[in-house]
């Protein structure tokens, strides 16, 4: 009885708590999503070394950002944060086409870890006010996102800076997370 | 008048008595000068080899802590209880004892790499800070400002010196692993074909491995009897030696 109680009142009540892990490359803007979303200001940031987290409530669910640093040299260090990733949010910076096909190349082989098998992808693509930054649709193509199977993804165009797109992104991950 | 003669005469008879006094004075001072100068070059000398020294011990002490002092840690049972710990950095490890100097010691945090430190101030104690990695979290409070900003920071420094050593050691370990495929692949050449040229290529790679054990200080010169160039080496004794005289 008790126990239907706080189930009950759990339900009603208590957030569900989603861990999600933010990787990207490097300067594609993961630690500015991450404190626009948290604070809702824009922060000066550095290169990160390690990782920054941060707990952003919305919808009723509590998500808590693991946000990566994305230097080549500490990309290795990201599959010590695969196990128990409920989603996976990809930045990338749509202005960089030069390194495009090493995003894709990164996200890829990420995807292919067996810790992640079960999380959704949600692409940022970040930058979008920048005059010469990709669409979504042709960041589709570049990452080669139609070649995913068994995998639920989105793409979501976002501006960091104005905080565009940023809660549309996190209503998809919570739908995502209410149809598990 | 012969006041003033005689008055003048005897200042200069007493000049001409001084100026042997003014003359070994002079040599003191200038010896005494000399010594001052040796003295200053000395003890610059020894201030220099005591900083080599330090960079020396330093550098054998590796396995030293970075920081260590007392914290409080809370408990990660459902009480939150507050205990007082001695907790220290080293090797890439946050590690706490029960006390000082006791033996059994807690490995709180085996990977500062994957650690990261984040200032509390919501919290009901002050000066608390806490430690995340990817699976735990850790809450610690130092026991003042002082001693707060010092675990921040040598935290955030021995993160940092963490991701950058283990860069170097992957490096490093990178660099084996191509010399060993290389030792690989000239053992199979040399398995597959047993004509001249793989013959070659082992004594290449002889007079190469002669080459680098000689350049070890001290091997260039036969253990025995000191002469130079010696051609053979003691494996258990970890010497060079020449057999001829």
């Amino acid at each position: 009885m008790g126990l239907t109680i706080s189930s009950v009142f759990n339900r009603l009540f208590s957030k569900k708590p989603m861990r999600i892990l933010m990787v990207g490359l490097d300067a594609a803007g993961k630690t500015t999503i991450l404190y626009k979303l948290k604070l809702g200001e824009i922060v000066t940031t550095i290169p990160t070394i390690g990782f920054n987290v941060e707990t952003v409530e919305y919808k009723n669910i509590s998500f808590t950002v693991w946000d990566v640093g994305g230097q080549t040299k500490i990309r290795k260090l990201w599959r010590h944060y695969f196990s128990n990733t409920d989603g996976l949010i990809f930045v990338v910076d749509s202005n960089d086409r030069d390194r495009i096909v090493e995003a894709e190349q990164e996200l890829h082989n990420m995807l292919s870890e067996e810790e992640l098998r079960d999380s959704v992808l949600l692409i940022f693509a970040n930058k979008q006010d920048l005059p010469n930054s990709m669409s979504t649709a042709e960041l589709t193509d570049k990452l080669k996102l139609n070649t995913l199977r068994n995998r639920k993804w989105y793409i979501q165009a976002t501006c960091a800076t104005q905080g565009t797109g940023l809660y549309e992104g996190l209503d998809w991950l919570s739908n995502e997370l209410a149809n598990k | 008048m012969h006041a003033c003669t005689t008055y003048y005469h005897q200042g200069s008879d007493l000049c001409a008595d001084l100026e042997p006094f003014f003359k070994t004075l002079a040599d003191e001072i200038a010896t005494m000068r000399d010594e001052t100068y040796k003295l200053q070059k000395d003890l610059e000398n020894t201030h220099a080899s005591v900083s080599n020294i330090e960079l020396v011990t330093r550098k054998n002490e590796k396995n030293s802590p970075t920081m260590e002092g007392y914290l409080f840690k809370r408990t990660s049972n459902a009480f939150k209880t507050w205990n007082r710990r001695w907790f220290y950095l080293y090797d890439n490890k946050l590690v706490y004892r029960k006390r000082s100097g006791e033996e059994q010691e807690t490995v709180m945090e085996d990977d500062l790499r994957l650690c990261t430190v984040k200032p509390v101030s919501d919290g009901e104690r002050r000066f608390c800070f806490e430690v995340l990695s990817p699976a735990k979290s850790h809450m610690l409070q130092a026991d003042s400002k002082e001693m707060y900003d010092a675990w921040i920071t040598a935290l955030q420094k021995g993160i940092g010196a963490a991701i950058q050593r283990v860069q170097s050691c992957d490096l490093d370990n990178h660099k084996n692993n191509v010399g060993n495929l290389h030792r690989h692949s000239n053992k199979e050449t040399r398995r597959s074909q047993n004509g001249p040229l793989s013959k070659d290529t082992s004594k290449m790679k002889k007079i190469k491995m002669w080459e680098q054990l000689l350049k070890i200080p001290g091997n260039n010169f036969c253990c025995d009897c000191g002469s130079p160039n010696p051609r053979w080496a003691s494996i258990n004794l970890g010497i060079t030696l020449c057999i001829g005289t």
